[in-house]
């Protein structure tokens, strides 16, 4: 029984700054990290392996230095790790990383359940796993913050902006997991020695079922045009009045703004 | 002559600093003020992830790290910003706890006590110092008689770390009151043996999260088989074989150093005076240059001293001692720095670093003071 967790190396953007020069992000002297919804996503797989069975096998793509980010899931837990690395998958956006996961998937088939954190704190886009679902053809189950597996059947919550729906899906599926979920442990001293000693299987191009058109930039249909800074304005208004007229005009206000 | 951490010191250093980040920053000033110890859920949560037994061999239950390993994963707690009391008494506890007898233990002391320290269960002390016997380690005069299978311990042990709630004490005490110094015996002493007692915590100016006691030993029985090492090498032996892993174990100051600076770099950049950020000012700049190289010298003097322990280039007192002597200056400088440069909020307890200037003083009188280390590197220059 196969649990699978599909992680990626972010910069730790806790202290983020930007050049004001070059409106891009300082990448010099920023950590490299595991995306933090991914380890909520691992904490949830390894939770339903020690109560399942079976075994936890995270996957990512990315240059070879993302191997320390799957050495931390191991430190975690996880039983094995593949990197996806190949020159060739530089640049993808979301369809062509998804395309390329799903093939990296196909390989590691039968598996229960797929893990996703519900986004990354970079591109923050939250596409990977429902476009990952789609290219193997699961139901997926996004932004899930408590799920129940029982044998061949998953029931999720997954959150909404003011209620939450439960749903429930076959297996195999697919979910991406909310920060909410759970707490993420910590590696032991145990956990991370084993893990260093671990072997990690590398897969490029060639050893995936793969069409090379999709992959990469070259399968990448998105074109970043800018990246910036937002603005952040205050226009203070500093109003008198009795408290009807003060609702009256804060009313009309937001309403002109289009913030009601 | 290789400079780089290996993939497990990186690993374990990163893991043990974020668990520092996560449980330990967040307790540490309300357990200075109120002169409190790692909450016992806490504790059991870092005996649970190997913290409690980094340098116990793997078969006793430990981590089976080496001396440099450990005193990395030490430093790694500090720079999360735990505070220095707590690493003090979590590394005598760990660290002087187990390393004797790692050492000398013989298997059934090894079988009995290693695994329990491993595990948390036991919290340690090691209780060399009496009332009138500080620097003069060796003028001890706690008696131990034997009497039949049994010792029979008599006396007080001052200022003892871990004192108020150690369960296993190792006792330096004079079986030989005629052979000085090759008269004293170690014995390992839990709380629960007739005849223990406890002096009241004691209240102090800094590492109040350390807590402090006197031991009392009254007629207090000891089995013959928790003798460890022979009799007589208590103080030769055992305490001396100790010695490099005694200084080793202040390493985790060179972590609380490395918070500071970061604290400080982050506070130079945002606190605005004359209309610009304050680490525009060389004044300021030149300190913060100074914490970071005497941060780094401290650390390679004291990353030598693990390697050496690893490599079994001891005793190796010279090196030792000048690692702690300079760590101890380092610190003293840094900790002084740190409040100047966030001026009169430096001083306010709801910032971090006022407490590094109560704390680093432990280091300039524990494991052995600023003079004693001097004298020893003179004695040994001087003689060679």
């Amino acid at each position: 029984m196969r649990w699978i967790v599909c992680i990626k190396q972010v910069p730790d953007t806790t202290e983020i700054r930007i050049d004001s020069r070059t409106n891009n992000l300082v990448r010099e002297g920023i950590a490299s990290i595991m995306n933090p919804y991914d380890c909520h996503a691992l904490e949830a797989a390894l939770q339903l392996r020690d109560q399942h069975g079976g075994q936890v096998t995270v996957v990512t793509m990315g240059p070879s230095q993302a191997e320390e980010c799957l050495r931390d899931a191991l430190a975690m837990g996880a039983d094995e790790a593949v990197l996806l690395s190949d020159p060739a998958f530089r640049g993808a956006d979301t369809l062509a990383t998804s395309y390329t996961l799903a093939a990296a998937i196909r390989r590691l088939a039968p598996v229960q359940l797929i893990f996703c954190g519900k986004q990354a704190i970079d591109g923050d886009t939250a596409q990977v796993g429902p476009e990952l679902a789609e290219w193997l053809g699961l139901p997926h189950i996004a932004g899930v913050e408590y799920l129940v597996v029982k044998a061949n059947n998953i029931t999720a919550r997954r959150e909404a902006e003011s209620e939450y729906y439960l749903v429930e899906a076959n297996l195999p599926a697919l979910v991406t997991i909310s920060r909410t979920m759970n707490e993420p442990r910590l590696p032991s001293v145990w956990g991370r020695l084993r893990a260093n000693r671990t072997p990690i299987t590398v897969w490029t191009g060639e050893d995936l079922d793969i069409d090379p058109n999709r992959i990469g930039l070259a399968g990448s249909p998105t074109r970043v045009k800018r990246i910036f800074y937002p603005q952040h304005q205050r226009q203070t208004q500093i109003r008198q009045g009795n408290a009807e007229q003060l609702s009256n005009w804060l009313v009309k206000t937001l309403a002109e703004e289009r913030l009601l | 002559m290789d400079f780089a951490l290996s993939l497990d010191q990186k690993g374990l250093g990163k893991d043990i600093q974020e668990f520092s980040r996560r449980f330990l920053a967040p307790i540490a000033a309300e357990c200075d003020e109120k002169q409190e110890f790692i909450p016992t859920e806490i504790w059991n949560q870092m005996a649970c992830l190997g913290y409690c037994g980094l340098p116990i061999p793997l078969e006793y239950g430990g981590a089976g790290l080496g001396a440099l390993d450990t005193l990395i994963c030490l430093e790694a707690a500090g720079k999360g910003g735990a505070a220095a009391g707590h690493l003090l008494s979590w590394a005598v506890s760990t660290v002087l706890g187990s390393i004797p007898i790692i050492k000398f233990g013989t298997p059934e002391q090894k079988e009995l006590y290693l695994p329990r320290i491993a595990n948390g269960e036991l919290i340690c002390a090691f209780c060399l110092t009496e009332p009138d016997a500080g620097s003069d380690a060796g003028s001890i005069r706690t008696r131990a008689e034997r009497s039949g299978d049994y010792y029979v311990l008599n006396g007080t042990k001052a200022f003892i770390t871990n004192g108020p709630i150690a369960d296993l004490c190792l006792i330096f005490a004079v079986t030989d009151p005629d052979r000085g110094s090759e008269g004293i015996s170690a014995f390992l002493v839990e709380s629960s043996f007739p005849g223990f007692s406890r002096g009241k915590q004691l209240d102090k100016m800094g590492i109040r999260c350390s807590p402090t006691g006197d031991l009392i030993l009254r007629d207090c029985l000891v089995p013959a088989a928790n003798r460890l090492g022979p009799e007589g090498q208590g103080f030769k032996t055992v305490a001396h074989h100790t010695l490099e892993w005694e200084r080793a174990n202040f390493s985790f100051f060179l972590g609380v150093m490395e918070y500071n600076l970061q604290t400080c770099i982050k506070y130079a950049r945002e606190r605005i005076q004359f209309k610009r950020p304050i680490a525009r000012f060389q004044a300021i700049r030149h300190m913060l240059a100074e914490m970071r190289v005497e941060l780094d010298a401290a650390r390679l003097m004291f990353y030598r001293i693990g390697w050496m322990i690893d490599q079994g280039l001891v005793p190796a007192p010279v090196q030792a001692s000048s690692a702690k002597y300079f760590l101890t200056r380092a610190l003293k400088k840094n900790a002084d720095y740190a409040v100047q440069i966030h001026g009169a909020n430096g001083m306010m307890k709801e910032y971090p670093v006022e407490r590094t200037l109560r704390d680093y003083k432990i280091a300039e009188i524990g494991g052995g003071t600023t003079q004693i280390q001097l004298d020893i590197i003179a004695g040994n220059i001087i003689k060679s």
